[in-house]
């Protein structure tokens, strides 16, 4: 007993001393000494951690943490940019036609056992992507191998350990971001059957990483939690800051408030409009900007009755008929005068959003911020639908059709449904208040609110009269309209240009936008000014708001900086003052 | 000629015995002050929802639609933010008719949904207990399977697969909610069946569907009555607690279980926008327990007075 | 014993048959689906859309479909020869796009073995996911189960014994009154309470969230995250089971032996809680079954509001989700634990009550 006693004391002491020593001369006790980050998860668990599955916010935060991209981003100007931490891409260089992208990978970056990163883990994903691509795998990259090969990525080729060639099907300037598709995943603890990808254990328990967190666990319905990694090279203080970082649970934004202001969590995105006046008045460190999500009521301008596409098989165009009301520009345009937006901010968001004069969200560097949006002016409105034929003939305070309306018929009522998706309280309070707006000049808007995927069978066969919904734009974002703008996407079902909406201006500066040589943004924003122009004439949509992001940490967070759209870009540096 | 004088007696033996119990039950409720508060306020619920709502409107020129942006939370019960006795919401509309429109919504959906679920368990469930066998055996079935499925996911699949509006609401609380009362129907009938008089009845040769509704369901006015005010309540309960996972009525029309749950964020900006529709569930409920708990106990045959 | 349980579980096939063609039927004629949700976004090209929905299309006849998820397709097509090639079908044609190809042999087990598909969402087996889940929302029944027997139990035989005395009139208006309100709205206010207001108990989670690994520890190490959401899910269990143990203890009481009892001089509160109580407490076996679909309805909203990752939550989750394999998995799991209560508590009142043999 006595010996054993003694056994255990000596060695207990030996390994104190050993530990007093050893702990000041090691570098890596450096790391992540700066507590643990807990942000607050208002979506499901991640679905995935393996980059090349990944589509959901969540699992895409966490990834994003775990591991080095492909391209990189410059966070203040917002574009692709080589030279990036954190990013495999050093730079690239572009083909006299355009076509032919060469990108220069790192060779100084290495996974967590050891193993460097080289081309064959873009290989791997590249070749993921062509399975998804033939139906064998869900992988959300595959939409860049568009089948007609006429969009998107043709082949891609990878001539020595460092180089990545792309071949592209288009020289037009949203080539880039097909690129930033590509992904870099461990392939050597990945299955060599990349078939059987989908039930990988790394999916859920990635032990292999290259970024500034491993993993840490998954607990499933209560959080994911990361641990700070010793070894990532590209920390801009030479050493990752934080312990760990654990993406939490919450089940509302009002929970996510009041755990934020309790100090359960210490970093959130996006906390309910209601609460964020509480926010400010709190000690809490606050970055607001104007958001890339934006809301619009989308006017169907063909007839709903038959709805076609806008080209036949052949190439040639179709008559799609109009709608009855919205079929004539100038009711557009009344509405768009009519609806008070300025008051739309005010009460749905508290004033916590962005006017969209056209179609391009203010942070973006096409935005054209000369152009004012359209002014309230309730008696032009009038006047407007009086010169498009609209007078109240019975009083009733409902207008109807005279013999010069363009396409209604005469003694028809000016009514239409309006629908958005049920669980937004945004935009449910948006509709409220555009459906009482209008019945001000003469409209009886029949306004509803119905379950997603019914809303979105409706917008893609095209038999809606008005629809409000948003837009959450990618990040890095491109201006380009082809998908919801042009008649090419005008087919139903599945087009995103569900209102039929064809300008051939429009369509041909767009065409031209995309194909500036060089794709400089300077060179390319003065095609989407003008087309920004042409938009807020001719009215697919009513310009709403992009209602802005809020991004909060707790008062003894340093390092918080964040950019547009841009959280966690610099995490590495962050440091709670007591942890 | 005899079948006649059969059939009168038989109906004044039923009658009496009705008319007995139904009259002591009125005695013993004459009695029970909080049955009768409750049933008191539950008729000015009612009043105040069907009646008072659109004297609101015509008096004080307010409207559950109009909004006013430049008006959102305005206090309740302030001089200064007259007419909206109640203040107005988060987009300046006025509360107090909202309240009342809402309740005109709630109560129907709840009673509607409520009759609808009796009226379904009270046919199938004399039909089972007065024919037994096969039809009984099916019925059971139904009933142990969808008495299997926790009901609140039931509720929750159904509703995701119909679009919630009042009428389909009605239409889903009312189809699932039958069988509780099939139950207790069946096991009344089962005994009823072996009544003298009912036994009679039939031996004169009286249609088994007369047997049923005429003989049979008037004995059943307790268990019905009873059934509907727990129901009602039970159901406006559902309603809200469906509004709260998004599958209730839907916005813009309103309901006290959507006010309800859309108004939590606005908890510190407007606490009486949640109070006042919460206050308006509890109480509904808590009434229609209150006065079906008073009746079950006035009709119990076992309790002495 | 043995005869009388396996006669019950027999008895239940014909009910979990029913409720496998109610869930079934349910999910298929559900709106949308889960393509246009999976590919919704400004720059999602057409051709994307297509290839997702012929990927998770359904084809096949409603019969078919019903009979693959129930009991798998790997006997509707085979491969018998190892080659990886279909050789052989049954109900299925072998080429059922008309390719000249054969199709892939089936690969499904179908729920009765177990599998229950792949989530829309997570992409992965359905199965693997839902261990976790039950294993929180059992916890969390338990503990509920327990606080409302051992409040309502007492509360019940005191109410009884009292009968219309002070405490029998203030637990009947608060039984009703706990019952009047909503859940989530209790369960609100007891987060901005005591979790915001006075900051004594977390606002939700299963435990604290500053562990970076190494999971949960055992339960009393976090009884403080679990007394919010016990207490909201046993209100109404302490209400409906303190009002039946007043019943029944008043229908004891009434008994001859209650009064041979007292007349032989036995202390009062002998007699009530030797006897009366436990002879009371017999009808209470009778609840376990109706208790299972009770705590498992009341789950999904107390697990909503109170971020506790059990079954209820992931169903709601997974329904605003649109994600139908997962609410089916949950569903049929439910409705499986519910019959087997109901079972368990039928043997359970054999058991106890002397007056009822097993035949």
């Amino acid at each position: 007993m006595n010996k054993l006693f003694r056994l255990v004391t000596v060695s207990v002491a030996v390994m104190l001393i050993a530990a007093l020593v050893v702990i000041p001369t090691s570098a890596q006790d450096q790391c992540c000494q700066g507590g643990i980050i807990v942000e607050g998860n208002l979506g499901g668990d991640p679905a995935t951690m393996n980059p090349v599955l990944s589509s959901d916010t969540a699992s895409s935060r966490v990834i994003g943490l775990m591991q080095v991209g492909f391209l990189g981003v410059d966070v203040d100007e917002a574009v692709i940019a080589p030279n990036r931490p954190g990013a495999l891409v050093k730079d690239w260089t572009v083909s006299e036609d355009g076509l032919t992208y060469t990108f220069n990978l790192r060779d100084d970056l290495a996974w967590s056992d050891g193993t460097p990163i080289t081309s064959a883990d873009v290989a791997y994903a590249w070749e993921a992507i062509k399975l998804g691509a033939e139906g064998v795998l869900d992988v959300p990259g595959s939409y860049i191998i568009d089948p007609t090969g006429a969009t998107g990525v043709l082949d891609v080729t990878f001539p020595d350990d460092y180089t990545v060639v792309v071949q592209m099907a288009s020289a037009e300037c949203t080539s880039l971001s097909y690129a930033g598709s590509l992904v870099v995943v461990p392939s050597h603890v990945l299955p060599e059957d990349i078939s059987t990808l989908m039930d990988a254990e790394f999916n859920l328990n990635p032990t292999v990483t290259s970024g500034v967190f491993n993993f840490g666990e998954l607990r499933p319905g209560e959080q994911v939690s990361l641990v700070g990694n010793p070894n990532y090279s590209d920390a801009e203080l030479g050493v990752v800051n934080p312990t760990g970082y654990i993406y939490k649970s919450v089940p509302d934004q009002t929970v996510m408030v009041e755990q934020f202001l309790a100090g359960e969590l210490n970093v959130i995105d996006g906390p309910a409009v209601a609460r964020r006046q509480d926010i400010r008045n709190s000690d809490a460190q606050v970055y607001a900007y104007p958001g890339n999500a934006w809301d619009y009521m989308a006017f169907n301008q063909a007839d709903p009755n038959n709805p076609q596409n806008a080209f036949d098989e052949a190439g040639n165009p179709i008559d799609q008929g109009h709608h009855p009301i919205f079929g004539d520009v100038r009711v557009r345009q009344a509405i768009a005068k009519a609806v008070d937006v300025d008051a739309l901010v005010s009460a749905a968001v508290f004033n916590e959003g962005s006017r969209m004069t056209s179609f391009i969200i203010p942070a973006s560097w096409a935005y054209n911020s000369d152009l004012p949006p359209v002014a309230l002016d309730v008696e032009g409105a009038k006047a407007l639908l009086a010169e498009a034929g609209w007078a109240d003939s019975n009083g009733d305070g409902v207008l109807e059709a005279t013999a010069d309306a363009m396409y209604a018929e005469e003694g028809s009522e000016l009514t239409f449904t309006l629908y958005t998706n049920q669980g937004n309280t945004r935009r449910e309070a948006i509709g409220t208040l555009i459906q009482d707006q209008l019945s001000q000049i003469g409209f009886r808007v029949d306004f509803q609110t119905i379950d997603f995927n019914t809303l979105l069978d409706i917008m893609d066969s095209q038999t809606f009269d008005s629809i409000i919904l948003g837009w959450r734009n990618g990040y890095p974002d491109d201006p380009d309209a082809t998908q919801l703008f042009t008649p090419g996407s005008d087919v139903i079902p599945g087009g995103n240009n569900f209102t039929s909406y064809n300008n051939p201006r429009f369509t041909e500066l767009n065409t031209q936008a995309k194909n500036v040589p060089g794709c400089d943004p300077l060179e390319r924003a003065p095609f989407y000014h003008e087309m920004q122009a042409i938009m807020q004439e001719d009215l697919p949509y009513l310009w709403l708001f992009a209602q802005n992001g809020m991004y909060a940490a707790a008062a003894g967070m340093t390092g918080f900086d964040p950019r547009p759209s841009q959280l966690l870009w610099n995490i590495d540096t962050w440091a709670l003052s007591t942890p | 000629m005899a079948t006649n004088v059969a059939r009168l007696e038989v109906s004044q033996e039923e009658k009496r015995a009705g008319q007995s119990l139904t009259a002591l039950a009125m005695r013993r409720l004459k009695r029970d002050r909080l049955t009768l508060i409750a049933l008191a306020m539950i008729s000015f619920l009612l009043a105040f929802s069907f009646l008072g709502a659109p004297i609101l409107s015509q008096s004080l020129g307010v409207s559950p639609t109009r909004t006013q942006t430049d008006k959102t939370f305005l206090l309740p019960f302030t001089a200064e933010n007259f007419p909206h006795v109640l203040g107005t919401d988060d987009l300046g509309r006025d509360h107090l008719s909202r309240l009342l429109y809402a309740g005109q919504v709630s109560l129907s959906v709840g009673a509607l949904a409520a009759l609808l679920s009796l009226s379904i368990g009270v046919t199938v469930g004399i039909i089972t207990g007065y024919y037994g066998g096969i039809v009984d055996d099916v019925v059971n079935w139904i009933i142990a399977t969808l008495n299997s499925i926790p009901s609140l996911f039931l509720l929750l699949i159904v509703a995701a697969v119909l679009r919630p509006s009042p009428q389909t609401l009605i239409i889903i609380l009312g189809f699932l909610g039958w069988t509780g009362t099939t139950r207790l129907v069946r096991g009344e009938t089962l005994s009823l069946r072996e009544r003298e008089y009912i036994v009679s009845a039939r031996a004169v040769g009286a249609s088994p569907l007369r047997i049923m509704f005429s003989h049979i369901l008037p004995n059943l006015f307790s268990i019905i009555i009873i059934s509907l005010a727990l129901d009602i309540g039970g159901i406006i309960l559902v309603e809200a607690a469906l509004s709260f996972l998004g599958l209730g009525i839907l916005p813009p029309t309103p309901s006290w279980g959507n006010m309800l749950s859309n108004s939590q964020t606005f908890f510190t900006k407007g606490p009486y926008l949640v109070v006042a529709p919460g206050l308006m569930i509890f109480l509904t409920v808590l009434c229609m327990y209150i006065v079906g708990d008073g009746l079950r106990d006035a009709f119990d045959p076992t309790a002495k007075d | 014993m043995v005869k009388y349980t396996l006669r019950r579980l027999i008895q239940a096939v014909p009910t979990l048959f029913g409720i496998t063609i109610l869930s079934y039927m349910l999910m298929y004629f559900a709106p949308g689906g889960p393509v246009a949700a999976l590919t919704f976004g400004p720059n999602v090209p057409q051709y994307e859309k297509e290839r997702q929905a012929a990927k998770l299309g359904l084809n096949d006849p409603l019969p078919i479909q019903y009979l693959r998820w129930l009991l798998g397709d790997d006997w509707m097509r085979w491969d018998s020869d190892g080659d990886g090639v279909s050789d052989g079908s049954f109900l299925l044609p072998l080429d059922a796009n008309g390719d000249g190809e054969p199709e892939p042999p089936g690969d499904r087990y179908g729920i009765i073995r177990g599998d229950f598909g792949r989530s829309f969402f997570y992409r992965r087996p359905v199965q693997s996911m839902i261990g976790d889940r039950v294993a929180a929302t059992l916890e969390l029944g338990a503990t509920s189960l327990i606080l409302g027997m051992a409040l309502g139990v007492p509360i019940g035989i005191l109410a009884a014994v009292r009968k219309s005395g002070w405490f029998d009139n203030v637990t009947r208006i608060f039984a009703v009154i706990f019952n009047a309100i909503p859940v989530f709205w209790l369960g609100l206010i007891l987060i901005l309470v005591f979790g915001s207001l006075l900051q004594l108990l977390p606002m939700g989670g299963r435990c604290d969230s500053r562990i970076l690994v190494g999971g949960c520890p055992p339960l009393w190490g976090r009884i403080d995250y679990l007394i919010l959401p016990t207490f909201v899910l046993a209100t109404g269990w302490i209400a409906v089971i303190s009002r039946y143990m007043r019943a029944s203890m008043l229908d004891v009481m009434s008994q001859d032996y209650m009064r041979t009892a007292h007349s032989k001089g036995l202390a009062s509160r002998v007699v009530w809680f030797k006897h009366g109580a436990r002879n009371a407490a017999i009808p209470l076996a009778t609840f376990l079954g109706p208790a299972i679909t009770g705590l498992l309805s009341g789950a999904a909203i107390t697990e909503t509001i109170f971020s506790w990752p059990g079954l209820g939550r992931f169903a709601v989750e997974a329904v605003t989700a649109q994600d139908y394999p997962v609410v089916m998995a949950v569903v049929i799991i439910g409705a499986v634990a519910t019959i087997l209560g109901y079972v368990l508590s039928d043997i359970l009142y054999a058991v106890i009550d002397p007056r009822i043999r097993f035949d």
